[in-house]
C-alpha cells in the first residue's frame, strides 16, 4: 500500500498532468503558449494547419411560441504553413426557406488573432464589423494579421428560425482536430434521424463523455456506415480527439461516406401545442418528413407510368412483343427483350427514378430517361408472365442507399429485378452498348432497394461482386533488319468495351479509341482493326498493328507496364499522404508479350519468376518470364478480390507495386 | 408613341422572320461538315445611351445537328448583378420552320452565383434555358435584352467562339450618341458593312463572313471577333478615357492617389531598413519578404474595389489585401526608401487577355509591381508566398504589363 501511495500514484498524477488529452482545457479569449507547438500533438501534424479544438452546441428551442435553432460555435486553428492560410477565411451560409428567402435573428462573431513573440502569447487583432462581409447567403469572416505560426479563435452565434433544414456536423476535414465536439439539444416537439457516417463508431450519450482517441498512424480506419439512430426530446454529446485530416477524394467515388461526420434528419415534428408564425414563416402544425421504406415502396407502385394494367398488357402482348418459340429459355427471352428495348428506344442521357412517360409515350417517341426505358422493359416482362419488380438506386456519387429511412434526394435510378425460380436478377436497357446481363458502373453501390407491393427488400450491389476481366496481348515480331511489327490485341472490360462502342457508333470515328490508347501509353498505331463491335456478349478486341524502323526500340515501347504504373492512374500512387482507395471493380488482368526473333535468339537477360498473394488484401500477383526456341514470353496476371482499401491497406500495396513494375522493366534485357 | 412603338414592334418581326425562315434553307456542306451544330443567324445591336450605360439586343437561330451540339441550343448567360436581363423570346423549331415549344421568362433557371469561400466579391446572376429536342436536326431561336452599367469592359463580339460549330450569318449593329467615339479592333474575318449618321446616332454595322466549324483539337485556329472599348468611359461613377495607354493609366492612377498613405509604423520599417541594408537591392528583398510574411492574399473585390486598391492603411491594419491592395503598399513602400518603382496592371490569362499594344483597353485582371534597379525592370509578385524579388508570376512572363505613372503610363514586356 504504501508502494502505491509513494511511487505509483505520484507517477500516474505525473502521467495525466503532463498528458496532451488532460491539457486540452480551452478558454476563449485565452490561449497558452503550449498550444503554439505541434510537438505533444498524437495525430500527423504535416498539413498546413491543426485545428486544435472545434466545438458547436445546437439547440432547438422554443421561446413565446415561436421556435428558433441556436448555433454556438468556438473554433481555435493553428497555422503551421502558407498554404493553410485560406482557413482564417470562414464562411458562415445562410439557411434558407423553400422561397429561397433568408432570415437572420442574430448573428454575432467574436475573434481573436494571436501571435507568439518570445515565448510570449500576444493579442494580435480582434475582429470587428470591417472583417465581415455579408450578403444574402452567407457570412464571411476575414480575420485579420493571420500569418504562419499564429493561432486565431472565433466564436459565432447564430440563431435563425428553424426552416427545417437540419445539418451535417464534419467531425473529419481537411486539417487533423485535436478535439471536436457537438452538444445537441432535441426538444420533444421533433424526432430527428441521426446517421453517423465514416471512421468508427461515434456513440451518442446523453450525459458524460466519450473519446476516442486514434493514435498516430495507427488505429484509425475508415469504413462505410457505422451508427443509426432516432432522437427525440434528448440532449446528445458527441467528442472525438485526435481526427486525422482526411485526404484521398480523387480515389473515392463518394469522400463524403468515408469522411467522418453526422447528419441530422428531422423525420417529423409535433407543434399542435403550440402558436407559432414567426414573420411570415407558416408550417403545419403536425408534419412528417421522412418515410419509412415501408411507406415509400407502395407510392411507387402507385406511379401512373409504372402502373400496368391488364388491358394494357394485353396490348404488348399483341402488337409489341416479339414471338418465341415455345419452350424458349426465361433467359433467352429476357436477353431478346431487352435488345429489343435498346434497339427500339434511345437513351436520352437522363436518368431518374420514375419514369415521366408512360410506355405508349416511350413506345412512340422511341426515346426516354433511363426509368422511362425500364418501366417499358418491366412491363414487357410482366407481359411475358416474368414476375419482375423495380429496383431502386443511388449511384456512386449520390451516397450509398440508407436503408432505415428514404432520402429522395440519392435515389436517380430505376431497374428491373426478374425473379427467376429462387434467383433474383437486375437488367437495365438504357445504354444499348453495355451487356445485357451487366448494370451501368456507377449502380454497383452498396444496397439497392426492391420494391414488392407488400414490402422493400435490400440488395447488396456492391462492386466487391463484380468480377472483370482485362487482357492485352502483345506479339513483336523482330526481323532480321532489326525493324519490328507489332501486333496488339487488347481485350479491355465489359465495362470499357461499352465506352468504346459508344465512341465507335457516335464519332464515326476511330478518334475516340486513340484517345483511349493514348491513355494507356499506346502510341497512335499504324492500322485498327476492330472485332466484337456488335456482339455485347464479349469484350470488344481491338487489334492494332505497328511497323517500327530498326531505329526504335520496339521492345521498351510495346511492353506496357503491366499494372498501375502507367496504363491507368494509379491510385495508390500517392507517397506523403495515407490514403484510402477504391477501384471501379475487382480485377483480373492479363497482360501477354511475346517477342519473336526472326533471326534466332539474341543474347538475353531474363528476371526471376515472381509470385505472391496479399490474402488479406484481396491481392494476387504472378510475374513469369521464358523462353522457348526463339521467342520470349512474358506474362504477368494481377487479381484482386475487393474494391475498397484503406489507407493502411493502401501504403504497403503502393510500395509493393511500385517495386514490382520497376524491377519488371529493368530486368528484360535484349543486347544485339 | 404610338408610331415609335410600332417601328419597334415592326423591326422585332422583320428579324424574327428573317431569323426563323433561315432554318428551313438547308446548311451548305462546307458548313455543316465535322459541325454538330450551325448558328444560323446570329445579329446583336449594342445602344450606347451615355458614357455609362448601354443595351445589348441579341437573337440567335442555331440549328443542332446531333447530340454532340445540343448544349449550342441553350441559352446560358452570365450577368453581374447590377445589370438586368429580359428574354424577350425564345423557341425551338422544326426543319421546315414549325414552332415546336415556345419558352417563356418562367422557363428560364435562374441562379445566383456567390463567390466562393476564400473570395468576396460580387454575385453573378445566371440564367439558363435548355432548349431541346429529341429529334435531330432542331433549331433553337432566342432573344434577349441586357441592360449593363459601366462601360470599361465592353463585351467582345465573337459571332461563333464554339468548337465543332459553323456559322452562316452574324451581324453586329452598334449604335452611339453623334459625341461619343468608338475604338474597335477586328481579328479574322469580320468587315464593316454599313456606317451611317444623323444628328442623333452614329451606326455602325459589321458583318462576320461564314465559318467552317474549328475541329475540336484545333487549338491553334482563333475565332474572329470584335472588340470594342468607347473613348470617354464611366465605370460606377468613375469617369476616365482609354483612347490610349497613357490616358487610361490617368485613370488607375487617379483610384490609387487617395488609398497611398502609409501608416507611421509601415514609415518607420521603411527607414530602419532602408538604414540597415542601404543597396537597393537587399532593400527591396528585405520590404518584399515584409510583404511575404506578414500578410495573407485575400480577394476582396466589392463595387469599384474591383478596380480601387484598399487603403495602404486598411491593408497594414488587417494584415490582408489582393493584388492590388499588396502591390500598391509595396510599390508606397519602395517609393519611400527612394527606390523607383511602379504599380503595374498583367494579366494572368495571358492566352484568352491577349493584349494588342495598339489597342489600349482594359484586359487587366491582375497587378504586381516593376521596381527600376540598375536601369532594368525588377518584377515583384506581392501574392506570392514562395517567389523571389525579381521573379514575376510564371503566367505573366512574355506578357505585356501596364505600368502606371502619371501620364507616362506604357505598356512594358514582363520578362
Amino acid at each position: 500500500m504504501r508502494l502505491i501511495t509513494r511511487f505509483i500514484l505520484p507517477i500516474l498524477f505525473l502521467v495525466l498532468l503532463i498528458s496532451p488529452i488532460k491539457a486540452q482545457t480551452y478558454t476563449f479569449g485565452k490561449v497558452s503558449p503550449i498550444e503554439f507547438s505541434t510537438q505533444h500533438s498524437l495525430i500527423d501534424t504535416s498539413d498546413g494547419a491543426l485545428v486544435l479544438f472545434d466545438s458547436t452546441a445546437v439547440s432547438f428551442i422554443t421561446i413565446e411560441g415561436l421556435f428558433f435553432q441556436k448555433e454556438i460555435r468556438y473554433k481555435r486553428v493553428l497555422i503551421l504553413k502558407d498554404d493553410a492560410l485560406q482557413e482564417a477565411t470562414m464562411v458562415f451560409p445562410k439557411t434558407r426557406d423553400k422561397n429561397g428567402i433568408t432570415r437572420d435573428l442574430k448573428r454575432t462573431f467574436q475573434g481573436y488573432t494571436y501571435h507568439l513573440q518570445n515565448g510570449q502569447v500576444s493579442l494580435a487583432a480582434t475582429l470587428d464589423t470591417s472583417d465581415i462581409y455579408s450578403d444574402k447567403f452567407s457570412s464571411k469572416v476575414v480575420f485579420p494579421k493571420v500569418k504562419k505560426g499564429c493561432i486565431f479563435e472565433i466564436r459565432s452565434e447564430i440563431e435563425e428560425p428553424l426552416f427545417l433544414n437540419f445539418f451535417t456536423w464534419k467531425i473529419q476535414e481537411d486539417y487533423p482536430v485535436v478535439k471536436s465536439a457537438l452538444n445537441i439539444t432535441i426538444t420533444e416537439h421533433f424526432d430527428v434521424s441521426i446517421t453517423a457516417f465514416g471512421g468508427e463508431a461515434i456513440k451518442p450519450i446523453s450525459s458524460d463523455e466519450i473519446e476516442i482517441r486514434n493514435k498516430k498512424g495507427g488505429e484509425y480506419y475508415l469504413s462505410r456506415f457505422i451508427d443509426n439512430g432516432t432522437f427525440k426530446g434528448q440532449q446528445v454529446y458527441y467528442s472525438c480527439t485526435n481526427v486525422p485530416a482526411f485526404h484521398g477524394g480523387k480515389y473515392l467515388h463518394n469522400p463524403d461516406e468515408h469522411t467522418k461526420s453526422i447528419h441530422f434528419k428531422i423525420n417529423q415534428y409535433n407543434l399542435s401545442s403550440m402558436e407559432y408564425d414567426y414573420k411570415g414563416i407558416n408550417y403545419d402544425n403536425v408534419k412528417k418528413f421522412e418515410k419509412s421504406w415501408s411507406e415509400f415502396g407502395p407510392e411507387i407502385l402507385k406511379n401512373d407510368n409504372l402502373l400496368n394494367s391488364t388491358s394494357r398488357i394485353e396490348r404488348l402482348r399483341t402488337y409489341v412483343i416479339p414471338k418465341f418459340p415455345a419452350g424458349t429459355d426465361d433467359k433467352v427471352k429476357i436477353d431478346s427483350i431487352i435488345t429489343f428495348v435498346k434497339q427500339k428506344v434511345e437513351w436520352n442521357k437522363k436518368h431518374d427514378y420514375l419514369p415521366k412517360q408512360s410506355i405508349n409515350e416511350t413506345l412512340e417517341k422511341a426515346n426516354g430517361s433511363s426509368a422511362d426505358i425500364n418501366a417499358l422493359l418491366l412491363a414487357l416482362l410482366s407481359a411475358l408472365d416474368f414476375k419482375v419488380y423495380p429496383v431502386l438506386i443511388s449511384p456512386r456519387g449520390s451516397g450509398t442507399l440508407i436503408t432505415k429511412y428514404v432520402e429522395t434526394d440519392q435515389i436517380n435510378r430505376l431497374v428491373v429485378a426478374i425473379e427467376l425460380g429462387e434467383n433474383i436478377i437486375l437488367r437495365d436497357a438504357s445504354n444499348r452498348y453495355l451487356n445485357n446481363a451487366l448494370l451501368p458502373l456507377s449502380d454497383y453501390n452498396g444496397n439497392a432497394a426492391l420494391i414488392r407491393e407488400d414490402s422493400v427488400d435490400f440488395i447488396n450491389l456492391s462492386s466487391d461482386y463484380l468480377k472483370m476481366n482485362e487482357k492485352f496481348q502483345h506479339k513483336i515480331l523482330v526481323k532480321k533488319d532489326k525493324s519490328c511489327e507489332v501486333t496488339c490485341s487488347i481485350n479491355p472490360t465489359l465495362f470499357r468495351s461499352a465506352e468504346l462502342r459508344k465512341s465507335l457508333r457516335e464519332d464515326k470515328s476511330q478518334e475516340g479509341i486513340k484517345r483511349w490508347l493514348l491513355a494507356r501509353s499506346f502510341k497512335s498505331p499504324d492500322s485498327i482493326s476492330v472485332e466484337n463491335e456488335n456482339n455485347l456478349t464479349e469484350p470488344l478486341k481491338l487489334n492494332l498493328f505497328y511497323k517500327l524502323k530498326p531505329d526504335q526500340e520496339a521492345d521498351k515501347m510495346m511492353i506496357p507496364a503491366i499494372i498501375w504504373g502507367k496504363t491507368f492512374t494509379n491510385p495508390f500512387a500517392r507517397k506523403s499522404k495515407e490514403l484510402p482507395a477504391e477501384l471501379d471493380f475487382c480485377l483480373n488482368q492479363l497482360v501477354v508479350n511475346e517477342i519473336v526473333f526472326e533471326d534466332g535468339l539474341p543474347e538475353i537477360k531474363l528476371p526471376e519468376k515472381l509470385a505472391a498473394n496479399f490474402n488479406e488484401q484481396g491481392i494476387i500477383f504472378q510475374f513469369e518470364v521464358g523462353v522457348f526456341e526463339n521467342t520470349i514470353n512474358v506474362m504477368s496476371r494481377l487479381k484482386t478480390n475487393k474494391t475498397f482499401f484503406s489507407a493502411k491497406e493502401s501504403i504497403g500495396i503502393e510500395e509493393y507495386f511500385d517495386s514490382i513494375v520497376k524491377k519488371q522493366h529493368e530486368n528484360i534485357t535484349v543486347v544485339y | 408613341m404610338r408610331t415609335l412603338l410600332w417601328c419597334i414592334n415592326l423591326f422585332l418581326v422583320t428579324q424574327l422572320n428573317a431569323q426563323v425562315s433561315a432554318v428551313t434553307v438547308p446548311i451548305r456542306d462546307s458548313i455543316s461538315n465535322l459541325a454538330n451544330s450551325v448558328i444560323r443567324n446570329s445579329y446583336t445591336e449594342i445602344e450606347f445611351l451615355d458614357e455609362e450605360n448601354y443595351i445589348i439586343r441579341h437573337q440567335i437561330t442555331t440549328t443542332v445537328l446531333n447530340r454532340n451540339g445540343i448544349r449550342e441550343g441553350h441559352l446560358s448567360h452570365f450577368e453581374a448583378e447590377r445589370n438586368k436581363f429580359r428574354l424577350l423570346d425564345a423557341k425551338t423549331l422544326a426543319k421546315n420552320g414549325q414552332t415546336l415549344h415556345v419558352f417563356t421568362e418562367g422557363n428560364l433557371n435562374k441562379a445566383k452565383l456567390v463567390s466562393l469561400g476564400g473570395e468576396v466579391r460580387e454575385n453573378m446572376n445566371y440564367y439558363g434555358l435548355l432548349m431541346e429536342e429529341d429529334h435531330f436536326p432542331y433549331s433553337t431561336y432566342c432573344s434577349y435584352e441586357t441592360k449593363r452599367n459601366g462601360t470599361l469592359n465592353i463585351s467582345e463580339w465573337m459571332p461563333n467562339s464554339e468548337k465543332n460549330s459553323g456559322l452562316e450569318a452574324a451581324s453586329l449593329k452598334i449604335v452611339l450618341k453623334p459625341e461619343m467615339r468608338l475604338n474597335t479592333k477586328i481579328t479574322g474575318d469580320i468587315v464593316l458593312a454599313k456606317r451611317d449618321s444623323s444628328r442623333k446616332s452614329k451606326t455602325y454595322l459589321y458583318e462576320a463572313f461564314p465559318q467552317k466549324p474549328i475541329p475540336a483539337h484545333d487549338t491553334v485556329a482563333i475565332a474572329p471577333s470584335l472588340r470594342m472599348t468607347l473613348s470617354s468611359f464611366t465605370l460606377l461613377g468613375n469617369k476616365g478615357q482609354i483612347d490610349t495607354w497613357e490616358s487610361f493609366g490617368n485613370w488607375i492612377s487617379d483610384l490609387n492617389d487617395s488609398q497611398i498613405e502609409l501608416p507611421e509604423h509601415i514609415e518607420k520599417l521603411v527607414k530602419d531598413t532602408v538604414e540597415k541594408y542601404k543597396s537597393d537591392s537587399l532593400i527591396i528583398k528585405a520590404l518584399y519578404a515584409y510583404i511575404q510574411n506578414e500578410y495573407r492574399y485575400m480577394s476582396i473585390q466589392l463595387g469599384i474595389g474591383g478596380w480601387k486598391p484598399q487603403p495602404n492603411v486598411f491593408t497594414c491594419n488587417k494584415g490582408i489585401g489582393d493584388c492590388k491592395a499588396l502591390s500598391l503598399l509595396l510599390k508606397c513602400m519602395l517609393n519611400k526608401a527612394g527606390i523607383e518603382a511602379y504599380y503595374c496592371l498583367a494579366s494572368m490569362n495571358p492566352e484568352k487577355e491577349i493584349i494588342y499594344p495598339d489597342f489600349p483597353e482594359n484586359r487587366f485582371n491582375h497587378a504586381m509591381v516593376c521596381a527600376i534597379l540598375n536601369g532594368r525592370n525588377y518584377w515583384i509578385e506581392c501574392t506570392s508566398k514562395t517567389l523571389q524579388a525579381g521573379q514575376a508570376a510564371p503566367s505573366c512572363i512574355g506578357t505585356y504589363a501596364l505600368r502606371i505613372e502619371r501620364d507616362k503610363s506604357k505598356l512594358v514586356k514582363i520578362e
